[in-house]
Order: structure tokens, then sequence, then C-alpha cells
């Protein structure tokens, strides 16, 4: 085989961000497997729904409002301060910036997962009561496991800010990080309607 | 012992009858075959049936045809196309596009077509067949059928059996389905395909026996251990025999005749066989397992297991777990001369 | 873009004007082979990230599956030879059947058609290595622990017995008292997870690593085939772990999924499985309808005829193979109306294969066939595969369907197109490309051997057991009645079952002479036109000395024989590679690969042991997710490159 150079790689950067990078479409097509999983678990609440006159079901009070309404805003909030690290990231500005700003975050989450916990509580049922609380747990749970992952992969970064060296490659990272958590804060949002909401209305 | 291609039957009865005699020389018939149909639904599936295969038949014949045609005209091509043609693009793509395109639509139109006589066929199957039809209700369980004849004016007189189910020929019969523990599905081929039974549903099927005679069902949903010997009998017969066959099951158990058979009662009720079984008229009333009432009227023992004779009956009753391992009824410990004499008595319950 | 490489030097022939010489080739090739050498021994073998090496395990353990699923097949054929016989009773045939299935599904045939996915899809890109390589590696682990744990239960009588889709209740709590099924429901979990883990590789491997100039529309067929199955993974495989969760949950922790006394429903169960299941059996068969694509190219000298059509009918195929899954519920109570828009698409789903089979004979019609094993094999695709189709158009009608579903006739149906649409293009596709992966070839007598036993038995075991379901006999039973008369078909199977047998036989002799003593192949014995023809047999470890760059779809066809353009100055001291854009594959950056480590392996057992544990308790979530966190912190924790502070240099200038 006789080769011809066509092509010198030698100048191209290192490293690319947004879909440019591999790591960005890992983490996307990750999203879309837990997408799917969402959307595998809504629609088997609303299965489960048809098995019941009344819902949520006989004796089982509405699920309370107050702290899962502070939990979702806590979640929507903190897309500000992951979005602002974002763009900072993209213009490899600012590290210390950033870092402060990851760790906000990290505080955020922390905050959500020890109302998610609360959570349990105000859906007024238990796990193994029936296939209502059943549903509603498994809910909350998989996506509390979605608040500790994403909650523990900001703070590695966002320690490393701090502590060192910076390569360009981190701060792609952070930027994928950033989607990642908007997806386990909106997805918050359709859930919370499905479990919190939905029942006052249908 | 395969099939003979059997062609598609019309309307002559000769014809009808020279197919039958070549189903049943060829080994088709059977009393559980959907190719021996007894009724208007097996009957109306094995039309599309022969519909069905015949037009797989052809289609895979041309098919066929097609790939061994490809191969020998390949065979006269170049091994390498001009180059200055490339090889993406070769002299028949004119007609190489065409044959993709109509073979791809009539592809098509054929599917079509089949969709269409599908769903005429589903149809017409799922009127039931006849007015007043016969109320059964099937209650499945592993590995027997409980089946309960409702009498929707009187619930005294439900009827309640295992295992065997007698309709009058000609008549409806609405089944009403469900499961006492996992899914099973009831399955007769000779006169209807199967319906499920699904804890927490209730499911509904029709059939009509046109025929006088006895045909075989098996459960035909995997149910644990011994799905594989859970049959039961579906027994045709003429109305004034049918209505005489109710009558029977009506009846309270048939008083012992004999000491022996005495004897054999008094086995049954002071035996562990009270605690599952039951027999109108004793006081045993548990319903664990088959009802025994009319135990001797019935073909089969065990769902289909064993023909129903006294020699099976002792071995059943010594231990089930030597014919059904994993049957519920376990074995059970009792002298010999005590076992003849629960046959006895277990035999006069007609 | 010339570059000094071009320039002529005096002692170079003339022929290898404006090519790069071959001095300057053999240093790049040593540089390489320093840098991605993973060295021997067991320690370099847990933490290998080499593609090439995981895919290869894969399918060594996937034949391995195979071959245990094949002997349970075979037991399961002695039993029923006979009425009511006693080979074996019914509470290990009832593990057996289950177990059969469950290997062939799930440790066999999606495993096998990743792999290799995995083995194949970056040489013939042109890239060096997967997206994730340490990624890979942990599929691999999660993916072997599993099946050991399903035959460890296996073998020591705690194997599922509820059939491989597992309905309840029969295989909830109530009925399925002990272990078997927990064991059976996280032995799904481990070969999902590693399932997802190939399907985010290779999409992300062929959507930003292709060879510069690989643009969409010259992307090899396989390698769609490949995009579109993991596309495939990524929506159904969720419906199987959530359904095999709530199973799990249901007997461990006392949720109600499925308990219809709580407002469960055994229906749930079914729609849940079902909508993975039947996209399953297309994750399988579109793999193979690409290895189809390259095997027919090569053979018949021609470029697959109406390329758009086939991949647009790779992706409907796709689509249309989620819109199906009620087809396995038409005996159940759910409304008839609804029920006939499953048979319109399970008709509709027959026409874009139809189209793949119609293009692929019109390739052979304009093309010159050489009948080598491979394309007997698939030859022998289309003979099996379309009576399987055309069973399963008839099944796909409602009052057909509910005389034969859960009878032989459907267990037909499914091993014609599962054997005939998976497993044959599959053997094609290893006479095809064993020369690629061990630099030999085996031998084309001993291959048609291989494939006239294998074709001949598949046709004795399952064509009888079409008449045997007409006649009333249902599936999953361990034993028959003498009276119904199923015997004599029943024997012609299981002689059947004996004629494959002696295929696998001849099959693994094959393998293992032409393993030792095959006849060399060099880099290109078909003289095919893709990329992994244009490096050594088999491929080094980094795929390609320098990156491809292509110009059609035939690259080795189109360039001047013995000739590639390709892109230099790629640092050779590191794993780099290129990323390209997604539709044009023009070149945006450089891209550093994994180094090995043994991570993944910590990784999987931690991960693993808990998961195992969660089948006896359900602390084994809590204790496996502290754990999983522990060390996706190592794993993330960012590596800091070496030359950090070096600024780049040209390879060519570094010492």
């Amino acid at each position: 085989m006789k080769r011809r150079p066509a092509f010198d790689a030698a100048a191209l950067p290192d490293q690319g961000f947004s879909h440019h990078a591999p790591i960005w479409w890992g983490n996307t097509l990750m999203m879309m497997i837990e997408g799917a999983g969402f959307a595998i678990l809504v629609a088997t609440y609303f299965y489960i729904r048809h098995n019941f006159d009344t819902w949520p079901p006989a004796r089982t009070e509405l699920p309370a409002l107050p702290i899962p309404t502070l939990n979702v805003a806590i979640l929507v909030v903190s897309i500000l301060p992951m979005w602002y690290v974002a763009k900072l990231a993209l213009k490899h500005d600012k590290p210390r910036t950033i870092g402060g700003l990851l760790l906000l975050c990290v505080v955020f989450g922390v905050v959500a997962a020890v109302l998610r916990i609360f959570e349990f509580k105000a859906v007024h049922t238990r796990w193994d009561t029936n296939a209502y609380g059943s549903i509603v747990w498994s809910i909350l749970g998989i996506h509390f496991a979605h608040i500790l992952a994403a909650t523990l992969e900001t703070l590695i970064i966002g320690i490393l800010m701090f502590v060192g060296p910076i390569e360009e490659k981190h701060y792609v990272d952070i930027t994928v990080n950033a989607v990642y958590w908007y997806f386990v804060a909106l997805s918050w949002v359709a859930l919370y309607t499905v479990i919190f909401l939905l029942p006052r209305f249908l | 012992m395969t099939c003979a291609r059997p062609r598609i039957p019309c309307e002559s009865s000769v014809r009808h009858s020279v197919i039958a005699l070549a189903i049943a020389l060829s080994g088709c018939s059977g009393i559980q075959s959907a190719l021996d149909p007894k009724g208007p639904k097996a009957a109306g599936v094995l039309h599309l049936t022969w519909f069905l295969v015949g037009t797989a038949a052809v289609v895979y014949v041309v098919v066929v045809a097609m790939l061994v045609w490809v191969l020998r005209r390949g065979s006269q091509s170049p091994v390498d196309l001009d180059p200055k043609l490339g090889t993406e693009v070769t002299e028949h793509h004119g007609g190489m596009k065409t044959w993709v395109v109509s073979a791809t639509v009539m592809t098509t139109i054929i599917l079509i077509g089949f969709v269409f006589v599908d769903l005429s066929t589903a149809r017409s199957l799922s009127t039931v067949g006849g007015a007043a039809p016969l109320r059964i209700d099937v209650v499945g369980h592993q590995w027997w059928w409980e089946v309960k004849y409702p009498d929707p004016n009187d619930p005294q007189n439900d009827i309640e059996t295992a295992n065997e189910i007698h309709v009058p020929v000609g008549r409806a019969v609405l089944i009403k389905m469900k499961s006492g523990d996992v899914i099973h599905s009831f399955w007769a081929p000779n006169l209807d395909g199967k319906k499920d039974l699904i804890p927490g549903h209730e499911t509904v099927t029709w059939f009509r026996a046109d025929t006088v005679g006895v045909y075989r069902g098996q459960c035909a949903e995997f149910c644990g251990y011994e799905h594989a010997k859970m049959a039961f009998y579906v027994v045709a017969e003429p109305r004034i025999e049918f209505e005489r066959w109710l009558a029977q099951q009506r009846a309270e158990a048939s008083t012992p005749g004999d000491s022996l058979a005495q004897g054999g009662e008094r086995v049954f009720l002071s035996s562990s066989c009270a605690m599952c079984h039951s027999i109108a008229g004793t006081g045993a009333g548990s319903n664990n397992g088959p009802d025994l009432t009319h135990l001797a009227s019935r073909r089969t023992i065990a769902a289909g297991t064993l023909p129903n004779t006294a020699a099976n009956l002792e071995s059943w009753i010594l231990d089930p777990q030597m014919i059904k391992p994993g049957a519920k009824m376990p074995a059970n410990r009792i002298d010999p001369q005590s076992l003849r004499a629960l046959v006895a008595y277990l035999q006069e319950l007609k | 873009m010339a570059h000094a490489y071009a320039l002529p030097s005096p002692n170079e022939p003339d022929d290898r004007r404006g090519f790069i010489s071959e001095a300057e080739e053999q240093d790049v090739r040593t540089r390489l082979e320093q840098s991605w050498e993973e060295g021997s021994g067991l320690y370099a073998w847990l933490t290998s990230t080499s593609h090439k090496s995981i895919a290869k395990r894969y399918i060594v353990t996937a034949l391995v599956f195979f071959a245990l699923g094949g002997i349970e097949a075979a037991v399961m054929r002695v039993q029923l030879s006979r009425p009511e016989n006693h080979f074996v009773g019914p509470d290990l045939y009832n593990q057996i059947f289950t177990v059969h299935g469950s290997t062939m599904m799930f440790l066999f045939a999606v495993p096998v058609m990743e792999a290799i996915g995995l083995y194949m899809v970056p040489i013939m890109i042109g890239t060096r290595n997967v997206a994730f390589p340490r990624l890979n590696a942990l599929g691999y682990w999660m993916y072997l622990i599993g099946g050991v744990l399903l035959y460890v239960a296996f073998f020591s009588n705690t194997g599922p017995d509820a059939g491989w889709f597992a309905y309840v209740p029969l295989a909830g709590p109530a009925y399925s008292p002990g272990k078997r099924i927990d064991i059976w429901a996280q032995m799904i979990t481990f070969t999902e997870i590693a399932g997802l883990i190939g399907a985010v590789e290779i999409i992300t491997t062929v959507f930003k690593q292709r060879a510069p100039g690989m643009s969409l529309n010259r992307i090899p067929l396989f390698v769609w085939s490949e995009v579109i199955m993991s596309f495939m993974i990524i929506f159904a495989l969720p419906a199987i772990v959530i359904a095999s969760g709530a199973l799990a949950a249901d007997r461990l922790v006392d949720t109600h999924f499925f308990n219809p006394a709580e407002g469960g429903d055994a229906l749930l169960w079914q729609h849940l499985f079902w909508f993975f299941g039947h996209p399953e059996v297309y994750i399988i068969l579109i793999p193979a309808l690409g290895m189809i694509s390259s095997i027919v190219t090569t053979f018949t000298r021609r470029s697959i005829f109406g390329y758009p059509a086939m991949v647009l009918s790779l992706i409907s195929t796709a689509f249309l193979g989620f819109s199906l899954w009620v087809h396995h519920m038409f005996a159940t109570p759910l409304p008839q109306l609804g029920q006939s828009l499953f048979t319109a698409a399970s008709a509709a789903i027959a026409i874009p294969t139809g189209i793949q089979i119609f293009c692929w004979m019109a390739t052979i019609w304009s093309g010159r066939p050489r009948y080598t094993t491979a394309f007997m094999f698939v030859i022998g695709f289309v003979l099996l595969f379309v009576l399987g189709g055309l069973s399963g158009v008839m099944i796909s009608s409602i009052p057909y369907d509910l005389q034969v579903h859960d009878t032989f006739f459907v267990v037909a149906h499914f091993h014609y197109v599962l054997i005939g649409g998976a497993v044959f293009p599959l053997w094609g596709a290893f006479y095809y490309w064993f020369p690629k992966m061990t630099g030999r070839l085996l031998s084309e007598r001993a291959g048609k051997w291989n494939f006239w036993l294998f074709f001949a038995g598949v046709n004795l075991t399952f064509f009888p057991m079409h008449f045997l379901g007409l006649m009333g006999m249902p599936r999953r039973v361990y034993t028959y009645l003498p009276e119904m008369g199923w015997g004599n078909l029943n024997l012609v199977s299981s002689i059947g079952a004996v004629v494959i047998v002696a295929s696998a036989i001849v099959f693994v002799g094959n393998v293992v002479v032409s393993l030792r003593g095959g006849t060399p192949s060099g880099d290109n014995p078909w003289g095919a036109s893709t990329l992994e023809w244009a490096t050594p047999s088999p491929a080094p470890i980094y795929n390609h000395l320098f990156i491809p760059i292509v110009n059609g779809r035939e690259p080795l066809w189109t360039n001047p024989p013995g000739e590639l353009p390709v892109v230099t100055g790629l640092r050779t001291d590191r794993h780099e590679g290129l990323i390209t854009s997604l539709m044009d594959a023009e070149p945006e950056h450089r891209y550093e690969f994994k180094q090995p480590t043994i991570l993944p392996l910590i990784l999987a057992l931690a991960g693993g042991g808990s998961i195992i544990v969660a089948i006896f308790t359900p602390w084994g979530v809590t204790i496996g997710a502290a754990l999983t966190l522990l060390i996706l912190f190592c794993w993330f924790w960012p590596t800091i490159s070496p030359d950090h502070d070096t600024p780049r240099r040209h390879p060519r200038e570094m010492p």
C-alpha cells in the first residue's frame, strides 16, 4: 500500500466543544437512554392509573405540595449558575469563578437531595402499599440517583478548578456536565408535574 | 407423518369428504388439531390458513426462482466493470431500478391483501355464532381446569366440575375465564383459537361445536412445572344427551351402594382428601382441588393425564408425584384395603 | 496540504514519488507499536483498552454461550424425541428451555452482533479505537459477570425456570419462590448495561471518528446497520431494565407493580417486556443485514444497488420494529381494534426487508457472484429467512395466531428468522472477516461442509415444527402423550438437531486447524473495497498506519490499486486519533484515546458484586451505589497529560 499525504492534522486543535466532542455525544446518548427510561416510568404510571377508581387510590392523600414545589424550584434555579459556568468555560475564562459556581451548584444539589428524602414522605404512601406507591417511589428514587450522580460529578470538576492544573479538555467536560445538569433539573419538572400536580386535575 | 398438501376446499360435499378422508389418512386429523375443525371458528381459521399457506408458498417459490435467476444471470457478468463507469453505476441500472420498485410494489399489494383478509376473518369470527349461548365459567389453576355452569335463574343449580366440558352440538357456548393463580391459556384447536386466562382480568371467548365428538384441549401458556399435563376434554353431544348430563351433574353425590364403597366414603371424609376436594352432599366443601361429586362421569383424571380407571385412580391417589411431579396433591399414605375402598367409592360418583 | 513527507528523495524509486517513503513508514510504525503496545501477561490482558482485544473476548465468550445454548437445545430435542420420555424431568426441562432462550437472546445474539461491530467498525471507518476505550472494557466485564452468574445458578440447580420472557405472576414472588428469577432479573441488568455501553461506543465512534471524506452517504452499509442497531438499543433496552427492576423489586421489597390485588397488572409486564422484546429481534437482525451487504459487495464485485433505499429501509425497519410488540399479546384481552393496528404494522415491516433483498438481488444480477462459503451463507439466509418471514406474516393475522400462538409453529417461525436471518449471515461474516482478524483463511472445503450440514440440519429440525403446531402441540412442554400422534415429527426434528451439532463440530475444527496452519491471507484476500482491507491481517493494534482519506463508497476500488490518500501529522507518542464532522467527515480536531487501566475491571467487580448482593438484600443497592460513586470518582478524576506544559511540536521533529 502506497500512501499519499493529503491532509496534515498537526495544526488541528486538541479539543472541540459541544457536538464536536465525543464526550458530548456520550452524554447525549446517556440522556437519551435515561430519558427513555423516564418515559417508560411515566407510561407505567398512567397504565397503573387505569387500575384504580380514584387517584391517588382510596385512603391515600394527595401528595403534599410545599416541599416538592420548593425542591423543583431549587433544581430549576440551580440551572442559572450552571449556565453561567458553561458560558465562562466556553471562553476558558476565570477558572476560580467557575470553581466557585460549581461548588454553589453542589450545594443546590445537596439541598435537593435532602429535600428529596422529605419528598418520599410527601407522597403519603409507601413503596409496598400498592402499585401507586410502587411507581411513585420508583420515579422519586431513580431520579434521586440522578441528582446524586450529577452532584458528585459537579463536585469533582469544581474541586479540580481550585486544585489544578487545568487543561482545555476540562473546560469541555464542564460544558458537558452542565448539559447533564440541565437534564436532571428539567426532567424533574416533568416528573414533578406527573406525580404532584396531575393527580389534582385528573 | 406429514400432511399431504391440501387443496383449498370448495362447496362440494363430495370434495369435502375426499379432503376429509385424505386428511384423516395422512394423520392431520386428531382430537387436538387445528387442521380438523369441528366448529365454525376453527373452520374459519382453517380457510384463512389455506389462503395464507397457499399465498406464502407461491411467494416463496417466486423468490427462490428470482434468486436462481439472478445468480445465473450474474455469472455471465464481467468480473470487473469498465473502470471509467466505476463500480457504483452499472449497465443494468435502469432495469435494476424497475425490478426493485416492481418487486416492492408487488410485496406491498400482497401484504395489503393479507391484512384485509386477516381483518375481515377476525371480524366475522368475533360475532357470537348463535342466539342464547350457553354460559360456562372456567377458572384456571396450576394444573387443572375448574369448570362451572352457572344457572342465571337459580344459583342453587350451578354445576361444578373439572377438566371436562360438555356442550350441546350446534349451540354457541360463551366461556368467561379467570385465573386462580398464574396465566393459563384455554385452547381446543378443533373448535377455536386460544384465549389467555389472566389473574386480575376476566377474558371471554365463544365457540360452537357442529359435530358430535370428543375434542382435547391443552393449556397453552407456560404455567409452571406441569404445564405439559394440563389438558381438558370437550364433549360435544346431541342436545338431549347434554340435558341429561346437566341434570346428572346437578344432583348431589350418589350414596355409596355397598359396604366397600361406604368404607371408602369414610376414608375420604376422615383423611386429608376432604381438605382439598368437595363432594356435594357429604359436607366436604373445599375447592383447593377439583370437585369430585361426579368424578366417575369424567373420562380422565389429573387434567387429561390418565384415563379414569380404578388402577389409575389407585396410582394417582397413592403418589401423584410419580405421575405428575410438582402437582399440588401430595402423596398419601394409605393401606391397600382402604385404597380399594376409596376407589370403589369414587367410582360410584357418576 | 502537501508536506515534508512528499519530497522525493534521490534514493527513493520513481514509483514512490509523492508517496510517503518506506523508511518514513517504518519509523511511524515503530513509534505506533511502541506507544500502543499493551504487553502480554495477565495484567496486560485485564487492563486492555484495545477495541479489537475486547471485541475478540466478546466474540469468543458469545460463541461459548452459543455452544452452551446449543447443548441445552440438544437436550430438549432428546427429551422430546419420543413421547413420555424420561431423559429429563419437568423441573430440569423448564430450567433448560428458560436458560436456552435467555442464553441465545441475551448472552449470544446481541453481544455477538455488537462485538463484530466493535471489532470491525473502527477499522472500516479508519480510526484507531472506539471513542471510550475504558467504557468498552467495562461493558465486556459486566457481560461476562452476568453470563457467569446465570450459569453458576443453572449448574447449581437454581436456574430460572419461567421462560426467557418470565411472565408474571408465574415469575413473581408468589409462584416462583427462591432466587431463580431474581438471578435471571439481575443477569438482565448486567447484559443490558453491556449492550447500552456498546451502543454508545458505536454511535459516538461512527458519528465523530470517520476517515476524512467518509460523508454519511459513503459509510459502508454494515457500519450503518451497526449505528441503527445501536439507536434501537438506546430506546429498547430501558424498557427491560425497568421491567426487570420492577420484577426484582416485587420479589425483593414487596412492591406491587404486577400484583393485581394491589392495583398492579400482569399485562403491564407483557407490555414492558415486549416493548423491548420485539425491537430486540430487529436489533439482532439489522447488523446481520449489514453483514450481508459487505459480503455481497465483495463477492459480486459491485457496489450494492440502491444505497439510499438500503439505508432508509434499515431505518424504517428500526422504527417499525417499535410498533409491533402487541402481536405477542393477541391472546390477551386487549381491545380488538387496537390489536388490528399491530397486524398491519407486523405485515408492513416485511416491506423494508423485502427492499433489502431485492436490492441485493439486483446487485448480484449486475455483478459476478463468487461462491465462497461466505456467499453461500448469504444464499442460505435468503432461503431460510424468507420462509421464516412468510410464516411471520401468517402469524401477524390474529385469527391464525390464536391457533398457533404458543405452539411449535411459532417456535419454527422464530428459529427460521433468527437462524436464517441472523446466524447464517453471522457465519458468513466469520468466513469473510476471519482472515482480517487472524491473518489466516478458513478452509473453504470445510466451510462448504459447515454450510450444507447447517442448512440441512436447520430445515430438518424446524420445518416439521410448523406441522406440529397446527397439529396441536403447545410449546414449553416437557413431554406429550403417545396418542397425540406427534412422535414421528418430533423424532425427525431431533435427528435434525444432530445434523446441526455435526455442522458445529466442523466449524470448530475448521477454526482450530486454520488458526494454526491456515493459508496466510495477506491484507486483502478477497479483493474487497472497504477500509478494513487496507491494513495488514490481522490488523495492528492501531488499525491503520496513517488515517486514510476516502473519496467514495468503495475506497479500495475507486483509488488506483495499492494507493491511498492519508492524513499525516497525528502524534505517535500518544494514542491520538482524528475527530471529523458528523455529516461530511471533515477534520475538526485531534482526540486522545484513554490508555489501559485496571479501573474498568474494578468497577465491574464492585458494581457487579453489589448487583449480585442485591439479589439477596436491597442493601446491595446502597452498598453498590456508594462503591460505584467512589470508583467513578477515580475514573473521572481528570488526568493530566504528560506534556501538559510542553508546546505542541510536530511529531516528526520529536526525538
